[in-house]
């Protein structure tokens, strides 16, 4: 049974007296001990979906869903302070701008300090506690490959870089020992060498204590190297889900094609300097989605039959929602 | 091929002074050469605070070199003075492109200002320009009444590339142009890029953090760390026998994620 179970999640909103769906019937499933990507390009509704899991949401939205559990306990019919629980301890959401998502007025090491769970502190007198949390604290940011923790525990958010921010983000995230990391997003911006570090300490953390991670992103060189499993969104649709492994070798939904596609680094045979094939277009505004599959009017094999929002079809493990998918002409 | 510009021993100082009492932040760049040769694309790779987007502005003059010289098709561009045919010959597109555009300025606007500035056509002739440079670019012409927020990433990034190339520029200087960038719109702009480019033998440096695309379009890379070229050379000698160590940390770091076995 997967830890994480979300069916059809329908996200509305309200712009201008109409109602339009940010998110259309998204499909999601994170088992224990599991790396799953969640790809999409900016538009397509990642960041919703992560809000929508740790319930950050304005109220004026209207979030519906078949099913949308947490080990079994629903999330949508949960009250407040059993939702706030489960977010506290077993899930944790780096959340996509570190820098912003900060407290600018009080320094790193005192947010980190205050982020440790009650239970995880040892001793009973203040000053015992007092020092518990400080070397919890250490330990953490040497955990996620900072040294120099006396100058950055002791640095306030706006005198940080980027990447530093980013790995106190996920030592932050790290400090209630949850079971689901949420990371949006989190090597933007990164030059390659930072990058590589980040993603071989979430690995570690995946093989070391079982971490399931949900892992956020469009950088589709980073997901390849330390994914399992892979969802493809676009435009508030999951397009295709499945194993990395039979993504790579054998898209079935054309979207998912063009984003491999895209990457040259996937593909040796290219010669350099060559168009690199793409679709045409960008990615519509929730204001004018097309009805039906929404990746229709872009999508090179589109037929009559498009209009119609194609249902979720299963092969093994690997879904997809297309009328006309690749590699699976008819005979 | 001939050389279009040549840079020559570029030297910049930056000192960073916030007290009288403590030592002040001295950052160095150079002293830098470089050659450039018709329709050559040239990658820019490094760490950050390498000094990368500082050679990028000092080589379209956006800021003033300390000493050294840059020789622009053999006119005597000195580091003193800046003639204004180097605002023609060498354009620049900024990180961002969305921000680096008035958002109070409609798109013909936005490019009719670099014509009004620099060349004496008049307003019907400049009023044409920006409409041919608008189609070179994939837009229609319409968009000349467009604002900044009418238009998506990908089409401010064409515009931005249009008012790069609305002054017929022999050399094209991008600070990181596709990293903000999703995929798809990535990879349109790559394939325009390259089109553009074979069409007007533009010559075309940039700075990216994605080697992949790097090894895809560059010719010759340079590998810069605090502020010295500590490598230089063609794009497959760089990526097969990387020979410094701040090189040899990229290529692994950027080989360990390729996948290795390509599966088919």
């Amino acid at each position: 049974m997967p830890m994480l179970d979300i069916k059809n999640l329908t996200l509305e909103m309200e712009t201008g007296g109409v109602r339009v769906k940010a998110l259309d019937r998204v499909n999601l499933a994170i088992n224990s001990g599991e790396i799953r990507a969640l790809v999409g390009e900016s538009g397509s509704g990642k960041s919703l979906i992560v809000s929508a899991i740790s319930g950050a949401l304005p109220p004026q939205w209207h979030v519906t869903a078949d099913r949308m559990t947490w080990k079994g306990e629903n999330l949508l019919s949960m009250r407040s302070e059993e939702r706030r629980e489960i977010m506290r301890r077993d899930i944790a959401v780096v959340f996509q701008n570190p820098i912003s998502a900060m407290d600018p007025s009080t320094t790193l090491g005192e947010q980190l300090e205050e982020s440790i769970p009650k239970e995880l502190v040892e001793g009973k007198l203040f000053w015992q506690r007092k020092q518990s949390r400080k070397r919890t604290a250490i330990g953490l940011v040497h955990k996620v490959g900072i040294k120099n923790h006396e100058h950055y525990l002791n640095a306030f958010p706006h005198q940080i870089s980027t990447d530093i921010g980013q790995k106190f983000m996920i030592a932050m995230a790290l400090v209630s020992q949850p079971d689901l990391l949420i990371a949006d997003d989190p090597t933007r911006g990164m030059e390659t060498t930072t990058k590589t570090k980040v993603l071989k300490l979430l690995a570690r953390l995946n093989q070391t204590k079982s971490l399931s991670i949900l892992f956020v992103s469009h950088d589709l060189l980073a997901i390849a190297s330390m994914a399992h499993t892979m969802t493809v969104l676009y435009c508030g649709q999951t397009v295709e889900s499945g194993h990395m492994k039979h993504i790579r070798k054998r898209p079935l939904h054309p979207y998912t094609k063009a984003l491999l596609d895209s990457a040259p680094s996937f593909r040796n045979d290219l010669p350099p300097k060559s168009y690199l094939p793409t679709l045409d277009g960008t990615i519509p505004t929730l204001q004018h989605v097309p009805i039906g599959c929404r990746l229709g009017p872009r999508c090179p094999r589109a037929q009559k039959q498009c209009v119609v929002t194609p249902a979720v079809r299963k092969v093994h493990d690997h879904t997809y929602s297309c009328h006309f998918p690749l590699h699976m002409d008819k005979r | 091929m001939s050389e279009i510009l040549k840079v020559n021993q570029l030297y910049f100082k930056h000192c960073n002074k916030k007290s009288w009492l403590k030592k002040p932040e001295v950052f160095e760049l150079g002293p830098i050469d470089l050659d450039v040769r018709r329709g050559e694309t040239i990658a820019i790779i490094g760490e950050n605070r390498a000094g990368k987007s500082l050679l990028a502005k000092l080589l379209v003059g956006a800021l003033k070199a300390d000493s050294g010289e840059i020789t622009l098709n053999s006119h005597f561009a000195h580091h003193a003075y800046q003639p204004s045919h180097i605002s023609h010959d060498v354009r620049m597109i900024f990180q961002f492109s969305g921000e680096a555009m008035n958002p109070g300025l409609p798109v013909g606007k936005i490019l009719d200002e670099p014509l009004r500035l620099n060349t004496k056509y008049n307003e019907i002739e400049r009023r044409k320009l920006v409409e041919e440079v608008l189609i070179k670019v994939g837009l229609l012409r319409e968009h000349i009444y467009f604002y900044r927020h009418m238009l998506s990433d990908g089409q401010q990034q064409r515009v931005a590339l249009a008012r790069a190339l609305i002054l017929q520029p022999k050399i094209l200087v991008a600070d990181e142009p596709f990293a903000a960038l999703d995929p798809s719109v990535r990879s349109q702009t790559v394939n325009l890029i390259l089109k553009l480019q074979s069409e007007m033998g533009l010559a075309f440096i940039f700075i990216s953090h994605n080697l992949g695309i790097v090894r895809h379009l560059a010719d010759k890379i340079i590998v810069m760390e605090n502020g010295q070229i500590v490598e230089s050379g063609k794009t497959e000698t760089i990526f097969r026998w990387p020979q410094h160590d701040t090189t040899k940390k990229l290529i692994l770091a950027y080989q360990s994620l390729v996948p290795q076995q390509t599966l088919r």
